[in-house]
Parts: C-alpha cells; structure tokens; sequence
C-alpha cells in the first residue's frame, strides 16, 4: 500500500517520458499514436469533450488521468508529463532557484476556466497552451520545410524552458492549464460541501501547488469572459472564414478551427507530402500555428488520410479514405492569363494528367481559338495536384482557392 | 644521267602517254555522267519506253483499280517506312549492324513532327530525380546539335527541357543518315503493305512521283505515326481520335512573351489573396494575341496550338483544320502586334505537317496499361523508358509493345505502337518516339541475322545491343 501510494518516481517519468517520444517520434508505433500523447492532458482531453468534437481511446485515457487527478493531487505533473520533467531538469541548471512569483496568483486557473467555458461555446479559447500540444509541436521542426515555421514550432517549448530556466517552476506551478486543470479535479473531491473554500484556499508561497482563486467572483467572471470571447472569436473566424488559408482534410468549420486546434503539429508530421504548413499570420493572429495547405512541389495524395487520423482536438475530423477525397478542400481554378496552354508556350496538359479525379479537361473554343484547361468543380476536391505540377513557375496558373472565395 | 633521249624516243613516249591519258578519260568521262545523271539536256526529252498504264475504271458508278503488277524499286533487309524521330533512330540504329536499311520518307526532309510538326520541345527527358532516361541514338543527335550553332537550348538543366532548331535538327538527320549508307527515299508516301501468303509482311508500296512502286524487305518497321502499313497489312488496331493543331515560328519578336513582365510582378501563390483570382468558368479575358516560346534561333518563338478534337485519317477533315488554323495564325499575329515587343512580329513558318497526335493504336503482344504507366511496372523485356510526366514518373516501355498480336515481320515504332490512349498519350511525344524507334531498328536487324520473326527476338541480345548503343534500360 505505501509502495503504490509512492511509487518511484524518476524511474516513472523517465518511462513516460521515452513513451510520449516513442509515440511522437520519429516513426510512430501506429498511425494515431501521436494523437494519444496529447489526449493524455486531462485539459485537452475535457475541453474538447466539452467542445463536443473528438472522442476515442485517447480522450478516454485523458478522462482515467483525470480522474486519478482527483484522489490524487497533482499526480499527472508528478508522474506522466514529459514537459514537467524537463522542466524540472532545466530549473536545476537555472539562474534563480528562488520562487520571486511565490505570491502570484495562478493564471492556469483563469486560463482553463476560460478554454472550458470557451469549449462550450465551441471555441476553446486556450487550448493551445497545453503543455503536451507544446512538446508535440517541438517534433514538428524535423517536418518544418523553412525557418520561420520551424521556429515557431519549437517556440512554445523552448519558451517553456526559458521560463524553467529564469525563473524555476513558475510555469508549472502558476501557469499551466493542464496542472491547474488537476487542481481543480482534486478540488472536486471535497465537493460539495467546500467548492467556495477551494477557490478561496490562497496559495502563500508554501504550498507550490494551490488554487490561487480568490473569489468566486472572479471564477465566474472568467467563465463568463470564455463564453463570450468564445462566441466573439468564432464570429471573427466567420467574417474572416472567406479569407482563410486552405486547410488540411476533415477541417471542421472555419469559425471554430483557429480554436479547437490545439497547434500540436500532428498533422504537419503525418503528411507525406509535408503539404501541411503552419500558419505564419495569413489568417491573423487568431490562426498562429494552425495547419495551413500549400502546394507546393506536393499534393494531398488520394490514398492517403493520415492527417486525419491523428488530430488530437476534433479540429480536424476523422475521415477514411473515401470521406476524405470527398472532403473538399478548396477549389482549383485557372487563371488563363498565365496558362501555358492558354498562351501557346508549349503544348502542356499537365494538369489534366495530375488530376487523381479526372476533373480537369481541355476546352477548345472555337470563337477564340484557344484551348484552356477547365475544372469540373463536382469533381474537384481542391487536393492540388494541378496546382504542386503546374509548370508556370513561383505563380501557377492553376491554383485552388478556399470554396466560396473565387 | 647522261644519256639523252632521242626524237625518236620522245615521240614515242609521248604517243603512249596520250593514249594512256586517253584511254584512262574514258571511264572518268563514264564517271562524271553517273554521278550527274540528272545533268540531262534541257528542253524536250526523248520518249521513254514503253509502259503499260491501268488508269482506275469507272463501271456502273464504281471506280475500280485494275490489277497490275508493280515495279519493284527496291529489295532491302530492314525497310522502315517514315523518316520521323522513331523512323530516323530506327533506320540508323539497324545500319549500325550492318544490314541494309532502305528508309522511306512521306515529306522532303527528315525529323517527321519533330522538325515539320515545329514541335521543338524535347519532352519528357528527365525521370523525378532529373536523371537523363531517354539516351541511345536521341543522345547523339542533341551532340550533334549542341555543337551547331543556334542548334539546341536548355541543355541538361532538367526539369528544364531542350528546346531544338527545326532547320538545325533537320540538317543533322540528313547528315547522319547521309553517313550511315542506308538508302533514303524522300517525298515518298507508304500506301500499302505487301503480304505473302502466311500473313507475313514482304515489303510495302509507295506512292511518288516515280508512280506507285513496290519496296521488297525481310522485315519492316512501321514508323509511319498513323500506323499506316500494318493497317493496310490487316492487323488490328484501336481508332483514336485526338487534338490536332497547326504549330508556328513567329520572328522579329523582342521579348518572350508580354506576360512574363506580369509574371514577373505577381507575388508568391496565395499570399495575395485578394489579387489575381480568376473568373468562374471558362474565360473571357482578353486574349490579345500569342507570341509562344523561345526557339535557339534569336528573336524567333515557336507557338504551340492544341487544336481541336479530330480524326487524323480524314483527308476533309484535316483540310478544312488546317485551312482554319491558318486563318486563326494570322488573326493571332495581328492581335499580337498589338503588345510592346512584337510590334514588328510576324510568321516565319507555319508548321509543313500539322499536329496529328494519335490516331491508331497497334494491338500488340503487349498493350502498355495505364495502370502500368503509373506504378512503374518492371519489365522483363524493357527496351527503354519514358521521362516522367507530371504526377506520373518515368516508365519502362516493354519490346511487346512494338510486335503486332498476328501480323508477321513487322514491328511498330513511335506514336502508332501498342498502349492504352493515355499511355500513348507519353509515348507519341519525340524523346520517347526515339526508344521505341532505336530499339525496332535493332530488333528488325536482329531478324534479318537470326532469320528469325520480330516475336522471336532473342530480347536479352537486343537489351545488350541497345546498352551498346548508348540506352538506358534502367
């Protein structure tokens, strides 16, 4: 009994520390193992529950951590998260080993009250500061095809631990949502009866870990501020859905995507093609480091879902193989001005023999005397073969556009 | 040194040394009229003999041909008919085992589309990776024509491909087969094929200002593009209809192509979301005029024409076409005047042959897949590849494909051999042409030394000899 009270712990986070790499690199152990190493965060796990768009093994796993977390306190962070352990390591070689943040309050707090509530809405707020979405996202770089977005996803980690290093266990111990997310499960435990007295319990410097909630009031104005910012970010999302960049097969709707997308990088690492790219600001700042299409050199391929199969959040949906090529991701349409055919450069069909789907075709036009590649809009589904072999240079003369744009 | 010679003595040298001289005049006279038999008189000639005619007989509202027997021009080993980028690399690769080779040429010049189509782009040359995979005898002509001036652009800067001199390629071709000691006949069309009695084909039946005369061989490649001989001969093929279009070299023109400027200002794909994007549906923007692509020649563009669908064995048909891209390249070079750099443009040449793209397909002992074409399946009796085309990436192109299911002594070469429309849709084109071409050459001249039939082919000899000749089996 006392052995299973205090199991060894470095051997145990050492172990899971190897398994979240195993599952994340370089080869996963199956198709969706990458999505378990995130589903595992009892925060992602809940608020995209609450978000109502993923369920599976992974989410339940997520849901049995959760409610180990509840008997007991802080277990996650102890035993399981790869960052926490890192993190500790990083903070042995750090400059300052006093906690100057001893008498902040917590943000993590504030920070899952408002995702959770935002997951309601359908747009969990902060969900991309999950700490196992910031240690997936850093596997990205091996993927990343230039500088900028490779920096940008291994920049939630190495922030991480330039914080460990600064300033010790502040991330840990006030910042993040999926430790506060277990300070809230442990919480519950003395349920009903002292719900106030927990969000009063103000952490004084001596316990590392508390819920540093002062009032009640505060906790429902954060809830009320994730509701409605929730809803203002998915009507931002919507007005600016027609400006979107493209995105990876079985996207959910754009108004929620920004959100729901938990920037783990998963996708961008399942592609074959390595035609998923993170966004570096084309959809605003809402969009940061959510997966973003282009063709460039590659296509999405008909015999393949992977990146389907491997998104943690719901964000992009789970398709097999004849749900995906019927998903459409964009439109493909020609610009005739640069067609090579269109102008007589040369006698180029390529589009035409790219299409897995057979949706472009040749047009002669008698009247102007020319013939121009034509889409079939029916069957096109925006995978951008045409558009990664059209051979007119930087600008393609076939491009696909986000539906509804063109 | 000191004797003298006598009067006596002189004269009689110099009679001998005159009647030598004489007698030696005599064959050169003999020589000279031989190697310019054409020097003929001017003017009114003498009758010739004799010759029956048989002029076709119109009874009872038929027209029929009377039977006659043909002059026979010519006996050969490896007769191949069409002088196109698979007949010339045919022909000259069976010369090089020495058999005798008769090549047969529809038009005046060598080089078929390649060189009377305009169709200069040298395509596709290079697998994914940009490795040359189209080499052998095509090889040699590139050399050829990288040493002339003017000759050929883009060399070996794949994915780039080369871009050929109609003129340039055409004199290399006649160099080359000038070389070779194969005989040539010019402006001569392919009509018929001659069979014998066991479906095996003799030789084939030319029309030409000579009249219609026959040409016996062991073996013939038909390297005639519509597959014209082993349809005559009987074997079965497939109807294809494709886009024709009617090529163009425009001179005078100062820049590539008044859009490239636009190209040039346009930025990278989608990071101008708002800008560029293009009508719904087919376009109706200006279509002001095209001045195509750069040839090696300066200041001349080659303009491409897709054409429309049609039937490239129906003689109305192709007339009234190419009376109408005629008119349409004339309409073009008005409008294009009209853009800053072509002001001073105009036509150099319209294409002597229009673009017929396909039009039989052979029913071979193999027919090439799609599905083939696409996973890059391996073949035992490979003869060549084609470079990659887009998504698809270079495949090999089995030696069945060249030999008719039925027909004997005769294999296919270029854009008529056996493959399914839109494997043929890779093989028709000119780098590709040359590897089914080389390859029937050297196989026609196996047959001829093994006295053996093209389905007989010892093949793994015939991949040793075409590795010797420089191609590229993988």
């Amino acid at each position: 009994m006392m052995h299973w009270r205090h199991p060894p712990r470095l051997p145990v986070r050492l172990a899971c520390f190897v398994l979240a790499i195993l599952l994340l690199w370089p080869v996963p152990l199956w198709i969706s193992a990458s999505t378990i190493a995130v589903q595992a965060s009892p925060f992602v796990a809940i608020c995209t529950l609450l978000a109502g768009w993923a369920f599976g093994a992974g989410i339940i796993l997520g849901l049995v951590l959760s409610a180990i977390a509840i008997v007991r306190k802080r277990w996650f962070c102890r035993y399981i998260c790869p960052v926490g352990l890192l993190l500790d390591g990083f903070s042995r070689i750090g400059l300052r080993k006093n906690a100057w943040w001893g008498k902040c309050p917590s943000i993590g707090g504030y920070i899952v009250l408002l995702t959770a509530a935002g997951s309601i809405a359908g747009y969990p707020l902060l969900l991309w500061m999950d700490p196992l979405a910031f240690f997936s996202s850093a596997f990205t770089i091996r993927t990343a095809t230039d500088i900028l977005s490779g920096f940008l996803s291994t920049a939630g980690l190495t922030f991480l631990l330039l914080i460990a290093i600064t300033s010790g266990d502040l991330w840990c111990a006030r910042i993040c949502p999926l430790g506060a997310t277990q300070d809230f499960l442990s919480g519950a435990r003395s349920l009903p009866g002292s719900f106030k007295d927990i969000l009063k319990s103000k952490s004084h410097g001596k316990a590392r870990y508390g819920i540093a909630f002062s009032t009640t009031r505060r906790a429902f104005l954060a809830v009320a501020a994730g509701v409605g910012l929730g809803f203002l970010a998915k009507r931002n999302g919507r007005a600016r859905a027609d400006r979107a960049p493209l995105r990876p097969p079985g996207a959910i709707e754009e108004d929620e995507f920004a959100g729901l997308c938990v920037r783990c990088g998963n996708c961008m690492r399942a592609c074959p093609s390595k035609i998923i790219r993170p966004d570096t600001g084309q959809a605003g700042i809402a969009g940061l480091l959510a997966p973003t299409v282009r063709y460039e050199g590659e296509y999405c391929l008909e015999d393949c879902n992977a990146c389907t199969q491997v998104c943690p959040s719901g964000a992009l949906q789970n398709l097999n193989l004849r749900q995906k090529n019927e998903y459409v991701i964009g439109e493909a349409q020609l610009d005739p001005s640069l067609c090579f055919l269109v102008r007589g450069v040369r006698d180029c069909d390529i589009c035409v023999r790219s299409c897995p789907f057979d949706a472009v075709q040749i047009y002669w036009d008698e009247d102007l005397y020319v013939a121009c590649p034509v889409v079939d809009q029916l069957k096109c589904n925006g995978c951008g073969a045409c558009e990664a072999y059209c051979p007119t240079g930087d600008v393609k003369a076939i491009r696909v556009w986000k539906s509804g744009t063109v | 040194m000191a004797k003298r010679i006598s009067r006596r003595e002189l004269m009689q040298s110099v009679a001998t040394g005159g009647l030598v001289l004489a007698g030696s005049m005599t064959p050169l006279e003999s020589l000279m009229a031989s190697q310019l038999r054409p020097m003929a008189k001017r003017g009114p000639q003498p009758p010739g003999p004799a010759v029956a005619r048989y002029p076709a007989v119109l009874a009872d509202g038929k027209v029929v041909q009377p039977q006659r027997e043909l002059e026979v021009l010519h006996k050969t080993e490896v007769l191949v008919v069409g002088g196109g980028p698979a007949g010339t690399a045919a022909a000259l690769a069976a010369r090089c085992l020495d058999v005798d080779v008769t090549l047969v040429e529809r038009y005046g010049y060598l080089g078929g589309l390649a060189t009377g189509g305009l169709v200069l782009a040298i395509f596709p040359l290079y697998d994914r990776d940009n490795r040359q995979v189209i080499r052998g005898i095509g090889e040699e002509m590139m050399q050829r024509l990288d040493v002339l001036k003017y000759g050929i652009i883009e060399r070996n800067r794949a994915p780039v491909y080369p871009t050929v001199d109609a003129e340039a390629f055409k004199y290399v071709l006649a160099e080359m087969v000038l070389e070779s000691g194969m005989d040539a006949y010019l402006d001569c069309w392919g009509v018929d094929a001659i069979i014998d009695s066991n479906y095996a084909v003799k030789g084939a039946v030319f029309e030409s200002k000579s009249g219609r005369q026959a040409i016996l061989a062991d073996v013939v490649v038909d390297a005639s593009g519509d597959g014209d001989i082993y349809a005559a001969a009987g074997a079965a093929f497939e109807k294809i209809k494709d886009n024709i279009g009617l090529v163009s070299r425009l001179g005078n023109v100062s820049v590539q192509d008044v859009l490239d400027e636009h190209l040039k200002n346009a930025t990278g794909p989608r990071d101008d979301m708002d800008s560029g994007m293009p009508a719904r549906g087919m376009p109706v923007t200006a279509f002001e005029g095209h001045v195509g692509s750069p040839t090696p020649a300066p200041g001349i563009n080659w303009l491409n024409m897709k054409g429309p669908v049609g039937d490239g064995l129906d003689v109305a048909e192709l007339s009234r076409m190419e009376l109408l891209h005629r008119r349409a390249l004339w309409k073009n070079l008005e409008k294009a005047r009209r853009k800053p750099g072509a002001e001073q443009a105009f036509i150099a040449e319209t294409a002597p042959q229009m673009g017929v793209r396909l039009t039989r397909l052979l029913d071979g002992a193999k027919k090439l897949t799609e599905k083939e074409m696409k996973t890059g399946v391996k073949f035992k009796d490979a003869i060549g590849y084609s470079g990659a085309y887009a998504n698809a990436p270079e495949f090999q192109i089995p030696y069945g494909c060249l030999v008719p299911a039925k027909l004997d002594n005769l294999l296919a070469a270029g854009r008529c051999v056996s493959a399914e429309f839109l494997v043929a849709d890779t093989l028709r084109l000119i780098p590709v042409c040359w590897v089914t071409g080389q390859a029937a050459g050297i196989a026609a001249a196996l047959c001829v030394k093994d006295q053996c039939k093209p389905r007989q082919v010892n093949v793994p000899r015939l991949q040793d000899l075409l590795l010797k000749q420089g191609a590229f089996l993988g």
